[in-house]
């Protein structure tokens, strides 16, 4: 977007030297030196509204031939302001240029538009993507991570997974939580690692309802920016590759048990019997052995066998990461381009769970007339997960006892000798997995003769997604052969018109925008599956050579329309003012439901303009407050009754009859259901203080969400378990500071240091508005787990209180070794609704990020920590055995990792009980997740421009860097950030990562 | 500038009308791949849908295995306890059978959903295009699945509420009818469903018909305690129905070695009109890998009774402790291993031993009992080592146990063959079609199953002279069925209420749900202490009945639903 706007500098000068240019030509020469006055080599050096240019040599000097004496110059160099200078008479221009973009000047993209920071009235966050740019990051989500106030990413364990996204906490129970995501001006559907991170110029973030309002309908859970690079006008071509290559192990180390541990484990679940009584079940039974237990045959034989295999390592890996992207961009006068490529290989940590993506885009703009302006933002984006990978589960739960294969070399397909298969079969399977991703956005731009600043300007936008899975495996439907191929397709169109207008009138600035438009979405699928083949030796091809055939296909449509109108305000840049009013209609909402409206005002005063301002080191202070409404709207046909033809209702009379389809209501209409609305204020202090040494922003915001989109639990006895309706007031409160600064600076060494701070708090405000029970209090939803008052995430559960020991006094149905569950009444019973009560909330207490960048000459030093903490009860999760383990036969035959701490009269003192002796209640503890993440570290090295401007190069950076390579936690298990505790039962674990690369432009 | 304006005006005005369609036509909500309750009871297909899906619902209530601990409505009775002696598996009642479990909760959902759908029915019915002599038929149909699930309901959880308005919008506040209520719209029910339904003769295999309506009628009035009307509603089906007991040896195994009471419940036997069978009245319909069968040859989770009750006697090893007793130490089709099972659930003492006047420390592997029911076809009382390498092959398990098994007596017990389907599994879960070993992912039981079967209903009516007081005709109808069997003639004065139990158990084991009857006749919990092992001592004077569901008591937030006491 700064290009934007430098190209409507260029063309103002352009069309003012235009008019003085006589026949005349000259050798201007000078010498291009950095703010320390150190030479700048490769600086580019354009004579503007031509092609004409060069570039400083190693000691920053310049010599170029002109044609007049009115020609503007215009210097440019990656990482400082842009300068243009007129030549006049001058024969010798020397240039002192500045590092680019103090924040205040920056471009913001607002949506339909972009506005610079320091008019800003709302809470909008940019990203620095920068200092991610040397991390292994598949998607610009991982870059996004931690890093700005009040956006929280989600942690990732899988090659290619999306991350969840959530910002500033969640307003909704039941409607959709995730920010809506915008590249290059149009609704992007879909995952964010379909966008190639090398192609991202910037990432802005709407935060406060004012903000939002712009997006209306969609806008509750915050909208996310993205804007694709693009090249510039008079700028020869650039050519940037960068690739690197990482390999990561998880970052806990753990394993299976092995044997020792296997068979101990099996005499601590049998200890009543593995060991004497007399000895209070320490001394080993003499009379007892493993074919005691019950212990699966396959099993018992592994251990006369000698039998330790260790699955977990032979199914597991280093991951390898490899990325590599090439990006040509530049411009002439009147057209500008930017062209990339790039490659992304994962290989991921469990044996086949591979991921490939390759992408391409195209970003074009032309200037076909004086008033007309068209181009087009296209890209395909072809993603591969082709390759079974085997369930972990499966993995966790095989015995070492048990080996893959048999003395022929052939798998064993039940190696442990229950319905569980073997964890290398999946491997065998032939599978072809692949998303792609076509859009093509096109728009053209009018600028309005005879009406100075009036532009009409129409998007375009077109995404087409295919889905493909196919598979089959000759081990599948029973080892009798099974095959599949699933077929979708997804299109989506985008229509936008907007009028703007902007005019300065004196000290007055206005900006008006008004948006029709619309939006919709098409999809479609088609799966076949056979079983029972033969052979598979033509794989998925032909599916009808199966014996049992099955066919099915779904489809849906959803639509949106809005209208939008907008206007920005400012007097002498101190006084400024922003109102939004927006229509929305979606095709999901009930007959009567369909639109509403979304209005927001946002105010700025920027006092460090005032001439009364006078206070020594501020040197920017701005006071700014918003007022907006967004909404949220509810998945597609939510409010319509539906009527299932279910495979479960599927049913045949007599023997060898054909099938007869069945249909059930599935769900209840509700004929209201509406948006839901959040409304809110945001207000916001942005400051820059010291000479601009230190800058940053503090915001607080309290939004309440009315008519919450909320599945309301039913009794059963209905014959419906929910309902989707609207209810109840959701209170959203927060802070949020972001402090920017250079502690140190001098000539060779800098410290840049940025914090980020944030913390939400939501709470009930109201639900069904009823006091059934007389208490003078509006009653909680008990049912639904929603307590007045509290948040949405409040555990009400069964309190325990350690592990029941063998000589305790157990209450009916409990053992030792089960939880002691805390009899909340006291009435020697339990029971739900007497003996559960408020532990804590899911939800923590606040969030950090802290970036350092240390740059000593030609080294550049990156590290970014990461930190969620849950603050009193906050940020709990769960953390229980969960797996196959329910009962005694189960957990003798499965494996666990070596984390689970279990109760055994051996081991009195464990943590964690052991799930299979069964208990009346279902008591499980509660842990907090707190963690501190060293997230991302990189060294850089920058070669000297001297140097790599003789090799031609503008260019060229070395870096090495690591992920996740330090965390600081009492969590037990996989990782706080996933939520992933001691279960074994889709254990992927959460990765470290070391990286090195390069990066280099010419 | 002018013709600019013209040429801007009309692209504004080209792209205005690209975007500017009709607004409601723009966001109207079409589904595209389901239907509305709207569109879906019009025709007379639609009903037939609709009724459709009921049976599916009742065969998947018939078969929950997992999700509900394994056949509760039999293990944990006086016939079948946990094999494991665990905790699990309703291995203890006071942790299995509370407010909170999944057991009480799986089928009050279950059953309340078929009572949802069948007012679905019964409400959209009029206004439909349907022929009103099909109204009648549909409608009887309909009802009689609700009076199936109260049924279910009020024997198990007592009084429960009485839904019998369609639900077009969400409701919370239910209030439970008395036990006498429901019983009364059972009869209400099932009276029309027997007035409008048609013979056995005229349906297809598996649809509802006036006979099971009466047979439901018979049982509910027993319950009410009207002896008459409960003997003319058995009558109706036991003499004017065209039902008769099978005495002759028929069906696919015929021809194999066995007696008409193994045919009974071997593959394709249980059908009227596919099997030849004119005693069944209510069968489930299975069948193997079709859509809507319920059952896959390639292993599937449906009616896992083999799993479940099948003994495991091909894990354990020969005496000597070397080699497998097993062939390949596989399971195999075969009564000698009983398909592929996994201990969870066996039968009780009473059941192996008592009923059949057996004494259990004594050799019972040769019975001489007359009693078909008890040949060595229907109860399996014996191990052959079936490993060639084994210098025990062709021995009995009894005679040369293996350590392995005295010390764990759950990997083998005697069992009922009718759980499993010897030589009759899939060829889909055959390991080697020449050995008949079976694949893990065999388990199920992969035949028809009953719901009703005529002995029951004489059983009911045997029941109903009994509590009437006519002994003779209450012996006189038992010994229907025990003659077939080949059994002893019962005298009038050995006729009690214990002894119609005992018979069902030696007819209907794994057919009739077990804890209903017991909790009909309010003989649950004093059984359980009597004859299983295992829950003797947990069962508590208050587990007669089910509690109700805790997650219903709480969702229902507009009324109070009051617990059963105890809970």
């Amino acid at each position: 977007m700064k290009q934007t706007l430098l190209l409507k500098k260029i063309f103002l000068f352009w069309s003012f030297s235009m008019l003085l240019t006589t026949a005349f030509a000259q050798t201007i020469t000078g010498k291009v030196t950095d703010e320390s006055g150190e030479a700048l080599p490769g600086v580019s050096i354009v004579q503007k509204g031509t092609t004409n240019g060069t570039t400083t040599n190693a000691e920053g000097r310049y010599s170029l031939n002109v044609s007049s004496t009115s020609v503007v110059l215009s210097f440019s160099f990656i990482g400082y302001s842009s300068q243009e200078q007129a030549v006049g008479n001058n024969t010798t221009l020397n240039v002192s240029m500045s590092p680019s973009a103090e924040s205040l000047e920056e471009v913001v993209v607002v949506g339909y538009g972009t506005q610079k920071r320091k008019d800003l009235t709302g809470a909008i966050a940019s990203a620095n993507l920068e200092a991610f740019r040397e991390a292994p990051n598949v998607s610009i989500l991982q870059s996004l991570k931690g890093s700005l106030p009040g956006l929280t990413i989600g942690q990732t364990n899988r090659a290619g997974q999306e991350a969840s996204i959530q910002i500033r906490g969640v307003s909704t129970l039941n409607g959709n939580t995730s920010p809506l995501i915008i590249v290059d001006g149009l609704i992007f559907n879909g995952r964010f690692s379909d966008i190639n991170p090398a192609d991202v110029a910037s990432v802005d973030v709407l935060k406060d309802p004012s903000s939002k309002a712009i997006y209306g309908s969609q806008a509750a859970n915050g909208v996310i920016l993205v804007t694709t690079k693009s090249g510039r006008t008079n700028q020869k071509p650039t050519i940037t590759y960068s690739g690197s290559y990482a390999t990561s192990t998880p970052t806990i180390d753990t394993k299976l048990l092995d044997r020792e541990g296997y068979l101990q484990k099996v005499r601590d679940i049998n200890y009543s019997n593995a060991y004497t009584k007399e000895s209070g079940y320490t001394q080993l039974n003499p009379a007892w052995d493993f074919s005691n237990s019950d212990m699966n045959p396959q099993l018992l034989a592994g251990i006369p066998a000698g039998n330790d295999y260790d699955w977990y390592g032979n199914l597991t890996q280093p991951a390898l990461i490899t990325n590599h992207s090439l990006g040509v961009s530049g411009g002439s006068e009147k057209t500008t381009y930017f062209l990339s490529a790039g490659y992304t290989g994962e290989k991921g940590f469990v044996l086949n769970d591979d991921y490939k993506r390759v992408t391409a885009r195209l970003n074009l703009d032309t200037q076909v007339t004086n008033w007309l302006t068209i181009g087009a933002n296209t890209s395909g984006t072809f993603t591969d997960f082709s390759g079974d990978a085997p369930s972990v589960g499966n993995i966790t739960v095989t015995s070492p006892l048990v080996l893959p294969r048999d003395e022929d070399g052939n798998f064993v397909i039940n190696p442990v000798g229950d319905q569980t298969t073997n964890a290398f079969l999946p491997a065998t399977n032939d599978n072809y997995n692949t998303q792609s991703r076509l859009v093509g956005n096109f728009y053209g731009v009018v600028k309005v003769p005879g009406v100075p600043g009036l532009s009409y300007r129409a998007n375009f936008g077109n995404n087409v997604r295919f889905f493909k899975d196919f598979g089959s495996s000759i081990y599948g439907a029973g080892q009798t052969g099974s095959a599949y191929k699933t077929n979708a397709y997804q299109y989506e169109q985008t229509l936008d018109n907007i009028l703007n207008y902007t005019k300065t009138i004196g000290k007055h600035n206005i900006n008006a925008t008004a948006v029709y438009g619309y939006n919709k979405v098409r999809y479609e699928r088609t799966a076949a599956t056979g079983k029972g083949f033969s052979d598979l030796d033509l794989s998925y091809n032909n599916l009808a050579l199966a014996e049992v055939q099955n066919i099915e296909s779904s489809a849906w449509k959803e639509a949106l329309l809005y209208q939008l109108v907008s206007a920005a305000y400012s007097y002498e840049g101190k006084y400024l003012l922003k109102a939004t009013v927006r229509r929305d209609g979606f095709s999901g909402f009930s007959q009567n439901n369909k639109t509403a409206l979304f209005p927001s005002i946002g105010l700025g005063w920027v006092i460090s303009q005032e001439p009364f301002f006078d206070v020594p080191g501020v040197d920017f202070l701005k006071i700014r407050g918003s007022y907006g409404e967004n909404g949220n709207k509810v998945a597609r046909y939510s409010s319509l009754a539906v009527v299932e033809a279910a495979e479960d209702s599927k049913y045949v009379f007599g023997d060898g009859s054909s099938t007869y389809i069945g249909r059930s209501v599935k769900t209840l209409a509700n004929k209201d259901l509406k948006w839901e609305r959040t409304k809110g204020i945001n207000v916001g202090l942005d400051f820059a203080v010291l000479k601009n040494r230190i800058d940053g922003n503090i915001e607080y915001y309290n939004s309440n969400t009315f008519d919450l989109l909320w599945s309301k639990v039913l009794p059963q006895t209905s014959g419906f378990s929910k309902v989707l309706s609207n209810l109840g007031q959701i209170n959203n409160t927060g802070f949020e500071f972001m402090i920017h600064g250079q502690p140190l600076k001098t000539n060779r060494f800098t410290w840049d240091l940025t914090v980020n701070f944030s913390r939400n708090r939501n709470k009930v405000v109201s639900l069904l508005g009823e006091d059934k029970d007389g208490d003078g209090k509006e009653d909680d939803l008990i049912a639904s787990g929603l307590f007045m008052n509290r948040p949405i995430g409040t555990i009400y559960d069964y309190q325990v209180d350690g592990i029941y020991q063998l000589n305790d006094e157990l209450p009916k149905g409990f053992e030792p070794g089960s939880y002691r569950v805390i009899d909340q009444n006291g009435d020697g019973k339990y029971a739900p609704a007497d003996d559960r009560a408020i532990l804590g909330q899911s939800e923590p207490a606040y969030s950090f990020g802290i970036q350092n960048t240390l740059s000593y000459g030609q080294f550049t030093l990156r590290m970014f920590v990461n930190s969620i903490q849950g603050g009193k009860n906050g940020y709990l999760g769960l953390n229980y055995p969960f797996g196959n383990l329910d009962t005694r036969g189960n957990a003798t035959n499965s494996n666990w990792f070596d984390f689970y701490d279990y109760w055994s009269p051996r081991n009195p003192g464990a943590k964690y009980p052991t799930p299979w002796v069964g208990a009346p209640v279902g008591g499980r503890a509660y842990y907090q997740r707190n963690f501190v993440r060293l997230q991302d570290i990189s060294l850089a090295y920058n070669f000297d421009k001297r140097l790599i401007s003789k090799l031609k190069m503008q260019n060229l950076k070395l870096f090495v860097s690591g992920k996740n390579l330090l965390t600081l936690t009492k969590w037990d298990g996989w990782d706080p950030e996933t939520g992933q505790g001691i279960n074994s039962r889709d254990p992927y674990p959460v990765m470290k990562s070391y990286s090195f690369g390069l990066e280099v432009s010419f | 500038m002018k013709p600019y304006i013209s040429k801007i005006a009309l692209l504004v005005f080209v792209m205005t009308l690209a975007a500017g369609c009709n607004e409601e036509d723009f966001l109207n909500e079409v589904p595209l791949d389901f239907y509305s309750p709207e569109n879906s009871y019009t025709t007379e297909a639609h009903f037939e849908a609709a009724l459709v899906d009921l049976y599916a619902r009742v065969r998947d209530e018939q078969n929950i295995s997992s999700n509900a601990n394994e056949y509760t409505e039999v293990v944990g009775t006086d016939l079948a306890y946990n094999a494991r002696l665990d905790n699990n598996r309703l291995g203890n009642y006071n942790n299995t059978i509370t407010p909170q479990g999944g057991v009480p909760r799986i089928h009050w959902n279950n059953w309340y959903k078929v009572i949802s759908n069948v007012n679905a029915i019964i409400a959209r019915l009029p206004d439909s295009q349907v022929p009103q002599a099909r109204q009648a038929i549909i409608d009887g149909e309909a009802k009689l699945f609700r009076a199936w699930a109260y049924r279910y309901l009020v024997h198990t959880y007592g009084g429960v509420p009485l839904v019998l308005k369609e639900a077009t919008s969400p409701k919370s506040d239910f209030t439970r009818a008395s036990r006498e209520e429901v019983l009364n719209q059972i009869v209400k029910d099932a009276s029309d469903a027997a007035n409008s339904l048609p013979n056995v003769d005229a349906v297809i295999d598996g649809r509802l018909t006036n006979a099971v309506a009466n047979h439901l009628l018979a049982e509910t009035y027993i319950a009410l305690k009207q002896y008459d009307k409960a003997i003319a509603a058995a009558t109706e089906v036991i003499e004017k129905s065209n039902l008769s007991l099978m005495t002759k040896r028929f069906g696919s195994l015929r021809n194999s070695s066995g007696d008409v009471y193994y045919d009974l419940f071997r593959v394709g036997n249980q059908n009227r009109k596919g099997g030849g069978n004119t005693e069944a009245i209510w069968v489930a319909q299975y069948e193997t890998d079709i859509p809507g069968g319920g059952l896959s040859s390639t292993g599937s989770r449906a009616n896992q009774l083999e799993r479940v009750v099948a003994p495991l006697p091909w894990t354990l090893k020969d005496p000597k402790g070397k080699l497998s007793a097993a062939l390949d130490a596989s399971p195999a089709s075969t009564l000698n291993e009983g398909g592929r099972g996994a201990s969870f659930v066996r039968p009780t003492e009473y059941y192996l031993y008592d009923i059949w006047g057996l004494d259990p420390k004594v050799d019972n592997r040769v019975i001489t009992k007359a009693d078909i029911r008890t040949s060595k076809y229907n109860i399996v009382r014996d191990f052959i080592y079936s490993n060639p390498e084994s210098s025990f092959f062709g021995k009995s398990m009894i005679d040369f146990p293996t350590p392995q098994w005295v010390s764990q007596s759950w990997r083998w017990y005697p069992y009922p063959s009718k759980i499993t389907t010897p030589g009759q599994h899939p060829e889909g879960v055959i390991d080697n079609p020449a050995k008949l070993t079976l694949k893990s992912t065999a388990g199920s039981t992969y035949r028809d199953m009953y719901l009703i079967r005529l002995p029951e209903t004489l059983f009911l009516r045997a029941e109903a002279y009994l509590l009437k007081g006519d002994l003779e005709k209450a012996a006189a109808d038992l010994n229907v069925v025990r003659n077939r069997a080949n059994a002893t003639p019962v005298t009038p004065s050995e006729v009690t209420l214990e002894y119609i139990l005992d018979e069902r158990a030696r007819e209907l084991i794994f057919e009739e749900n077990r804890r209903l009857t017991l909790a009909r006749m309010g003989k649950l919990v004093a059984r359980v202490r009597k004859y299983n092992p295992l829950n003797g001592d947990d069962i508590n004077d208050y587990n007669d009945l089910f509690p109700i569901p805790f997650a219903e008591i709480e969702a229902n937030k507009d009324a109070k639903l009051e617990q059963n006491p105890g809970y």
